[in-house]
């Protein structure tokens, strides 16, 4: 029997569901421990710890089934393009939290097109100008958000 | 069975100039947004909605929903024009659209999906306002018992429904559960999960769980086309042929009637939504053909079967939503997060305490249903140029908007890290299979379901017979075990063929 070769469509489904439940003891764990909640902190963290365990149980049976066909699940691929934008995330959440949000989403909406293989200047241009009228103009000035546009805020 | 009282408060707070603003910039965008391949509804709401922060409550609603249903309409025009549905929900246009279009009917199989989707959207909404007084009967019914059941239900139909495994959907409904007892405990009033975070303390930012959740990872598979289409769009545009397509729908009264009823029904079932409707209105509608038509050879009918019953679901699903604050899809899901940006959470206190609001709702959406036919008749060409934008210049215009509407929320930057982390795992989980309309539902009921489990427990943990008295409950575990004896029996078939 040919086994299907993409080894993570079984060890993603693994390490998910090992993370939420070690996520779920720990929150369980840490509010029975806290002198402030005790059992009536956990009265429904509890059960919904042991369903999802036992549905954790049935996900990697599953999994480890669906590992084993010849055929292997379709599971949705990512280009090169998307793994990059998701990268980009975190470091523009990072960059707002010391920079600010206007110097950074310029940076960011400009950067961000030829990245991902956009060649021309007239959209990077435009690009820079739409994020520019959307923060200060549209946001802070039509909504009233008191946007932090440049650096040194607190980030919480 | 329409409070005549409220009904006629509520359509004063159609009065306001703001209305049909909101609706027209609210349609034309979700008409923008159902045409293009790869945005789905959800996205254009989750997108449109940290524009309401400022709004007052029901403008706000108003734009939301009108961007709901001029999604599930775009979604037919490219269906038609160039055999690509914008949204899943016109898979089952494309059929007979495109062989219209292709016989150079494409004007007439415009009009048809055009006047389709309204006739459905209408149908929708006229049957939701006739029971929204037996919905607030039935809401007020429901105590501890029934909130527990009914979640467990939806979690297991949707388990069913929603994904190939029943046992992903569950662990992820139930990990929603888990997410939504972060924050302060209803039963001991502290704080608790909240790694000493003090925005935590409110629980997680639903709003903003579910934009990440499902915004970012369609902007993740938007960005890997170079642009959105590039066929070509250059038909002739002919009112008198879109006109006589108009007609033709009407011609067709009980294609669409079948079609909109069974697209009400399938709306009220979670995760079902517009694409199953669609696909089995049409095969309803080839089933009932007369010998002379034929279907998938470009047969108006079969336009009037997928779009009547796409649009009719969104009566069903915001009846749900109004009656029992359970989203049914990921875009009712983002209009239940308006409902809270707003204060108002749908379910029994919203129908018996806002009634002339939910009233205003349901009658501005069916005049909004109205205005739809007339405007998408004159802009279906221009709108579906839109698919020639490169994608890849929207995706960061998009990711500034939702950055902004996340720090909007409370203006704190941890809603933006929230917002990504939200964002990076629905991607994860869309990727293995794991239900993202699960996880929600999970989050949604979750908190409601910490207090209501609390006095579960004190009702019935030590007088079992109690629950004999509740007939919804008994219904509702009914149902969860003929559902997963059903499910089960399926697994065994096709393992036993799969030998």
């Amino acid at each position: 029997m040919q086994r299907n070769t993409k080894l993570d469509e079984f060890l993603a489904p693994v390490a998910f569901v090992a993370g939420a439940i070690a996520w779920g003891y720990h929150h369980y764990h840490a509010t029975l421990t806290d002198p402030k909640q005790g059992p009536d902190g956990v009265t429904l963290v509890g059960p919904l710890l042991l369903a999802l365990a036992l549905a954790g149980l049935w996900t990697l049976a599953t999994a480890w089934r669906a590992w084993r066909k010849p055929a292997g699940d379709a599971t949705e691929t990512t280009s090169w393009q998307g793994v990059a934008l998701m990268l980009s995330l975190p470091v523009l959440a990072v960059a707002i939290t010391y920079g600010g949000f206007i110097v950074p989403l310029i940076v960011y909406a400009t950067l961000l097109g030829p990245l991902l293989g956009l060649r021309s200047f007239f959209i990077m241009i435009l690009l820079a100008v739409l994020t520019a009228v959307i923060v200060w103009g549209v946001f802070v000035h039509v909504f009233g958000v008191p946007v932090p546009l440049w650096p040194a805020r607190s980030w919480s | 069975m329409i409070d005549w009282g409220s009904l006629a408060k509520g359509l004063l707070l159609l009065a306001d100039w703001q209305i049909p603003l909101v609706v027209a910039a609210g349609m034309l965008f979700g008409l923008i947004v159902g045409v293009i391949p790869g945005m789905t509804s959800a996205l254009g709401l989750a997108i449109v909605l940290p524009l309401t922060f400022k709004m007052d409550p029901f403008p706000a609603l108003m734009l939301l929903t009108s961007v709901y249903t001029g999604a599930l309409t775009g979604g037919g025009i490219l269906a038609i024009l160039i055999n690509t549905p914008g949204t899943p929900g016109a898979v089952a246009t494309t059929f007979d659209g495109y062989p219209m279009a292709r016989k150079g009917l494409h004007n007439e199989a415009l009009g048809i999906q055009i006047t389709a989707s309204v006739i459905g959207g209408l149908i929708g909404y006229l049957v939701l306002l006739l029971f929204i007084q037996p919905m607030v009967w039935l809401a007020l019914q429901f105590g501890p018992s029934e909130m527990l059941f009914l979640t467990i239900l939806v979690l297991v139909i949707v388990g069913v429904l929603e994904g190939k495994y029943l046992s992903r959907a569950l662990f992820a409904g139930l990990l929603g559960l888990m997410l939504a007892t972060i924050g302060t405990s209803t039963a001991t009033g502290e704080a608790r999960g909240t790694f000493g975070i003090d925005a935590l303390e409110d629980g997680l930012p639903l709003v903003l769980c579910i934009i990440g959740m499902f915004a970012i990872p369609e902007l993740i598979q938007l960005v890997s086309r170079r642009s959105i289409s590039e066929a070509d769009l250059e038909r002739a545009h002919d009112f008198g042929k879109l006109a006589a397509g108009v007609g033709t729908t009407f011609a067709a009264w009980r294609t669409w009637l079948r079609g909109s009823f069974l697209g009400v029904g399938i709306g009220l079932l979670p995760a079902a939504g517009a694409t199953l409707a669609s696909l089995l209105s049409y095969a309803m509608a080839k089933r009932r053909a007369r010998p002379e038509q034929k279907f998938g050879e470009g047969e108006p009918e079969g336009v009037v079967a997928a779009e009547s019953a796409n649009n009719a679901t969104e009566g069903g699903a915001m009846g749900i939503l109004l009656a029992l604050g359970i989203p049914g899809s990921a875009s009712t899901a983002v209009i239940l997060g308006g409902f809270m940006l707003h204060g108002l959470v749908p379910g029994a206190r919203l129908l018996r305490d806002n009634g002339p609001f939910v009233y205003a709702l349901v009658v501005g959406n069916i005049f909004q249903m109205l205005v739809l036919g007339f405007f998408t008749l004159l802009v279906a060409y221009y709108v579906a140029r839109v698919v020639l934008v490169p994608s890849r210049a929207l995706v960061p215009i998009l990711i500034v908007v939702m950055t902004l509407g996340a720090f909007s929320f409370r203006n704190q930057v941890f809603d933006v890290y929230v917002l990504y982390a939200f964002g990076l795992l629905g991607w994860l989980m869309r990727r293995y299979q794991f239900p993202l309309v699960s996880l929600m539902i999970g989050l949604f009921l979750g908190r409601q379901l910490d207090e209501e489990f609390v006095r579960f427990r004190t009702l019935f943990v030590d007088n079992p017979a109690a629950l004999l008295e509740r007939p919804i409950s008994i219904v509702f575990i009914v149902l969860i075990l003929t559902t997963l004896a059903l499910q089960v029996r399926r697994s065994l078939r096709a393992r036993r063929a799969s030998g």
